[in-house]
């Protein structure tokens, strides 16, 4: 796809590597090229003066020139002895050595032999014999006949000069050879040297170039190789890998694409890719998308990882693909590399999984909603039915209905037990099972779950006991209502399992660190035991031991579930220890810490009985839980008024002040939770009396939604006379006491008594100065509230009423109190009445205080 | 080369004449070249006095040789006016000088512009001191291809005989 680089291009840039070394062995060969080229003119040069030369026949001409007057010395001799003298012959002798001498005296081709001594000597002496005989020669027969004796003379005695002349220049010449040969023969030296290094040059050129050659052609190989595996790694890809140019035309198109757009690469090549793959709606925005691609240079989805878009089949279906699209430089200008994937079955499978967790959440919510329905539905008759069972025991009965009653309301209670059981577990894998930690005096919780639970002990035969390991810790922090439920689904097993046997529970408290501790809390039985493989499964749901144990044991199978469950959230553990046949421990631990034994005065006081008559108002449309209810409280020896429904229920408070209101919730008309915010809201006579909340629904999000809408507290259905006692005593006891209801005390008796002996006259006199002082200043500032700056008098009216309740001035205090809790409720009425009171009995408190004083001196 | 190119030259300008060895004008002065030549009738002499020599037509030649100082005005016949005269093409010329000195001078050497004849030197007829009366000389001067040892060798002087051989 990507075009291979030009070879040129890759020789050269593997070039420039080796490019010193090549400089160098070039200039290293142009420079022996041009030695040889300067030597070859040389020995051209050297060759030719060897070869043509301006020499003629030189040696033959010197030789010449002795042998010429040799020839002129014989022709003077034979005219000296002759009779008839051959002068003309001589004459002719004469001119040719004449005409030699001449020329080795002009010719510039024996300059330098001209230069030598002897051959110099030797022509000088050679041409004044020419001189001198050449008056002779020009002469007369006669003279010349007279002039021959002398001139044979001169002829012979000059002899020796033409012959040194011609040994001279034959020895000069042999010189000038020698040295010629010897030039020759330096300059070819010369040359061979230079060839060999030019031969050395080139060899290492070639050497080089061989190199670089292979070199190339590895590289080439390794190109191709990586361009082969590329080729092979986009064909085999899964994606679809499509490349284009600038404008979107496509240049390589690999098997997957073929695959998954159903085009072939022939048909694809050269195509637009908004045609090929684009679906119709998308077409503009990708050919805007390029366009400005290619106007600005923006890479808006270049390089951005994967996006999910849509791909056009050739079949014309249109289905989800992810993109990744990268840009890449290359020898024909900026491509796009586009990497495709069909994400079709991977979109269908994750809708799959959507609608699968949807449908398991629905049926989720479905089952949890069921169960909560359900126990709502069958609790509320149910407790119909408890609640009439005790009225009917408290008739006259014989012993065999006696019986009956007790049987049909055993029976009862396991059910509501078992209801309760589901409910919990929907409570708490709905995740909203949490800790109500608060103290707890354990010894009296343990005490009390072992005498309710030795009934049923004692009819297995059973003994049933507790006691303390180590030393007894009464008050610890915990939830009391869970350790109660997992003790009592633990014993209520444990004699399920025990015959004629004996049961103890063992408690006992460690401290882990400072303000740490575990409790653990040990149920061992001397019963049946459980096998090993049991051992496993029993915490699990619905496990109910085996068949035979079954058949007399019953059960939901959920009573270990629940107790796995409340002391995980508890942040404990729980484990067992089980020999078949001996019997079995259960052990729980869990986190806790010691705390103070909180002051409960009035929970230790008297019975219901002993409470004053309350005004309540019990609005409840269930007729049989109405009754129940009403029954209760009327035997608790309170006054009781009903409504069937919320409106009626708010007609009733707004026209009476009620001390006290229990109200369902689920009601026709208007439900418990409209009604109490009607309440609340009016400006009816029961505006500030606390409401209580009756319910089969215990989610804890629902209390808190409860206590928002203007409710005081929640007690759940089934109702039972002592925890109506508890509630009603709990609410009257935090409401201030009408006064109607109780003998005013101005000033506590006892606790002037006890103050006026510890302090002394003078500091309590100061005491109850200072106390007025803090009236004053109160009254200065929050005398005069409205609605708007009610809440910001909660806090100061707090702290005097602990200066008040510290001198002992009930009245004053109750007062006080009351303020403080009409303006936490937002009763402006009744905060501002009792305000105005406060001087006036402050006076009357103080006047008391006076005559106290006096009386006491 | 140059013996090719000078044959090609000889062949085109000779091939047309037809000249008779009877042209030559009988000497009457002191014979001082005898040329030898195969005629219809065996080996003809032509002997040549000075004037038989000019009356062939003379050429000039200005050149410096290697046995004069400075260049030199020679005037005389054209070996190739000669070779023409004589109806010869081919073979080669044997010249004989007075001291009896032979070199043997192609026929393909006689071209126009070539070698003359030389019987003056510097307007003065040449005596046997000056190397006269007759002397081959080249136009060493117009090229390179004349100064060469076997031209110098050709260039004989007291030139005597000229003897055409097959």
């Amino acid at each position: 796809m990507t075009p291979e680089p030009s070879r040129v291009e890759a020789t050269l840039s593997r070039m420039v590597n080796s490019k010193t070394g090549l400089i160098g062995l070039a200039i290293l060969a142009g420079l022996t090229l041009f030695s040889i080229t300067v030597l070859s003119i040389n020995v051209a040069r050297d060759i030719g003066q060897l070869d043509s030369a301006r020499s003629d026949n030189i040696q033959w001409t010197l030789t010449q020139a002795e042998v010429e007057f040799l020839e002129l010395e014989r022709a003077a001799m034979l005219a000296r002895q002759s009779d008839a003298p051959d002068l003309t012959g001589l004459r002719r002798e004469f001119d040719i050595f004449y005409s030699r001498i001449n020329t080795l005296t002009q010719s510039s081709i024996y300059s330098n032999l001209r230069e030598d001594e002897t051959f110099g000597q030797s022509l000088l002496a050679l041409r004044t014999f020419l001189n001198e005989t050449t008056p002779e020669i020009d002469g007369t027969d006669a003279d010349l006949l007279t002039a021959l004796p002398q001139l044979l003379d001169r002829t012979q005695k000059t002899g020796p000069s033409a012959r040194r002349l011609s040994n001279s220049a034959l020895s000069y010449f042999a010189n000038q050879a020698d040295i010629r040969r010897a030039t020759l023969l330096a300059t070819l030296r010369n040359l061979a040297a230079t060839m060999g290094i030019l031969t050395f040059a080139l060899i290492g050129l070639l050497l080089l170039l061989n190199s670089a050659n292979r070199r190339n052609r590895l590289n080439m190989i390794a190109a191709q190789n990586s361009q082969s595996r590329t080729e092979t790694i986009i064909n085999t890809s899964l994606d679809a890998v499509i490349v284009t140019d600038l404008t979107g035309k496509v240049l390589d198109y690999n098997n997957a694409a073929e695959l998954i757009f159903g085009h072939t690469r022939e048909t694809a090549l050269g195509k637009e890719l908004g045609e090929l793959i684009i679906p119709e709606k998308y077409r503009a925005a990708h050919a805007a998308g390029m366009e400005r691609m290619r106007a600005s240079g923006d890479r808006n989805v270049v390089g951005r990882g994967r996006v999910q878009l849509e791909g056009l089949r050739a079949n014309g279906d249109v289905f989800p693909v992810e993109l990744a699209l990268q840009a890449a430089k290359t020898a024909d200008g900026e491509v796009f590399v586009a990497f495709l994937r069909d994400i079709s079955a991977k979109i269908a499978a994750d809708k799959e999984l959507i609608q699968a967790r949807d449908s398991a959440l629905e049926s989720e919510q479905a089952k949890n909603s069921f169960l909560a329905t359900m126990s709502h539905e069958i609790r509320t008759p149910l407790n119909g039915l408890l609640g009439s069972l005790a009225l009917l025991r408290d008739t006259a009965l014989n012993t065999k209905q006696s019986t009956h009653v007790a049987n049909m309301e055993k029976s009862g209670r396991l059910l509501m037990n078992h209801i309760s059981d589901v409910l919990d577990i929907t409570t708490y894998d709905a995740g909203k099972l949490e800790p109500h930690l608060g103290p707890v005096n354990l010894s009296k919780l343990l005490k009390d779950i072992v005498s309710s639970q030795s009934g049923a002990a004692m009819a297995h035969h059973t003994t049933l006991e507790w006691g303390w390991k180590g030393n007894p810790v009464d008050w610890i922090e915990t939830d009391k209502r869970k350790i109660q439920h997992i003790l009592v689904n633990l014993i209520g097993n444990a004699i399920k399992f025990t015959h004629a046997g004996r049961i103890v529970l063992e408690t006992e408290l460690r401290a882990d660190a400072p303000g740490k501790m575990t409790a653990y809390l040990r149920v061992s039985d001397t019963g049946c035991g459980i096998r090993p493989d049991m051992i496993e499964k029993i915490f699990d749901d619905f496990v109910t031991g085996d068949a035979s144990y079954n058949r007399n044991t019953g059960g939901t199978g959920l009573g270990l579930g629940i107790v796995k469950r409340f002391v995980d959230s508890l942040g404990g553990t729980v484990t067992v220890d089980s020999t078949v046949g001996a019997g079995t421990v259960f052990e729980v631990s869990i986190p806790t810490r010691r705390v103070a034994n909180p002051a409960t005065p009035h929970a230790e006081e008297g019975s219901p009985n002993a409470m004053a008559s309350l005004d309540i108002l019990l609005v409840e449309d269930n007729e049989i839980n109405q009754f129940v209810a009403k029954e209760m409280l009327l035997k608790a020896g309170h006054q009781v008024a009903t409504a069937a429904n919320g409106k009626l229920g708010v007609d009733q408070a707004h026209a009476h002040p009620f001390d006290l209101i229990f109200m369902d919730i689920s009601m026709p008309v208007m439900d418990g939770r409209e009604a109490t915010r009607a309440i609340r809201a009016g400006a009816g006579a029961s505006k500030t009396t606390p409401i209580v909340a009756l319910t089969a629904n215990v989610l804890p999000q629902e209390h808190e939604a409860f206590l928002a809408d203007g409710m005081n507290d929640l007690i759940t259905k089934p109702l039972d006379a002592d925890t109506l006692s508890q509630i009603t005593r709990k609410w009257v006891l935090e409401m201030s006491p009408p006064p109607s209801h109780r003998t005013p005390s101005l000033l506590s008796e006892e606790h002037f008594t006890e103050m006026r002996e510890m302090i002394g006259p003078a500091q309590h006199a100061a005491l109850f100065d200072r106390v007025s002082g803090e009236i004053s200043d109160f009254l200065a500032t929050h005398g005069n509230p409205t609605q708007n700056t009610l809440p910001n008098i909660i806090e100061p009216t707090h702290k005097i009423v602990g200066s008040t309740s510290a001198i002992g001035a009930t009245d004053v205090s109750d007062l006080l109190r009351s303020i403080e809790r009409a303006a936490k409720m937002g009763d402006f009425h009744t905060a501002s009445q009792n305000i105005d009171n406060i001087q006036r009995v402050w006076d009357k408190t103080h006047a008391e205080f006076v005559v106290r004083s006096a009386g006491s001196l | 080369m140059l013996s090719k190119a000078i044959a090609v030259v000889t062949f085109i300008f000779v091939a047309p004449f037809t000249l008779i060895s009877a042209e030559f004008k009988s000497p009457e002065g002191d014979v001082i070249l005898t040329i030898n030549y195969d005629g219809a009738t065996g080996t003809e002499t032509i002997e040549l006095d000075l004037a038989g020599i000019e009356d062939l037509g003379l050429t000039t030649i200005e050149t410096s040789t290697i046995w004069t100082e400075g260049v030199q005005s020679f005037v005389g016949i054209e070996l190739a006016t000669l070779t023409r005269a004589l109806g010869i093409a081919s073979g080669t010329i044997r010249a004989v000088a007075l001291n009896d000195y032979a070199v043997e001078i192609p026929v393909s050497d006689a071209v126009t512009g070539g070698p003359i004849l030389a019987v003056m030197r510097n307007a003065a007829p040449m005596s046997v001191r000056d190397k006269g009366p007759v002397w081959v000389i080249y136009p060493y001067d117009a090229s390179s291809d004349y100064r060469t040892e076997v031209i110098y060798s050709r260039s004989i002087w007291q030139l005597t005989k000229l003897d055409f051989q097959e």
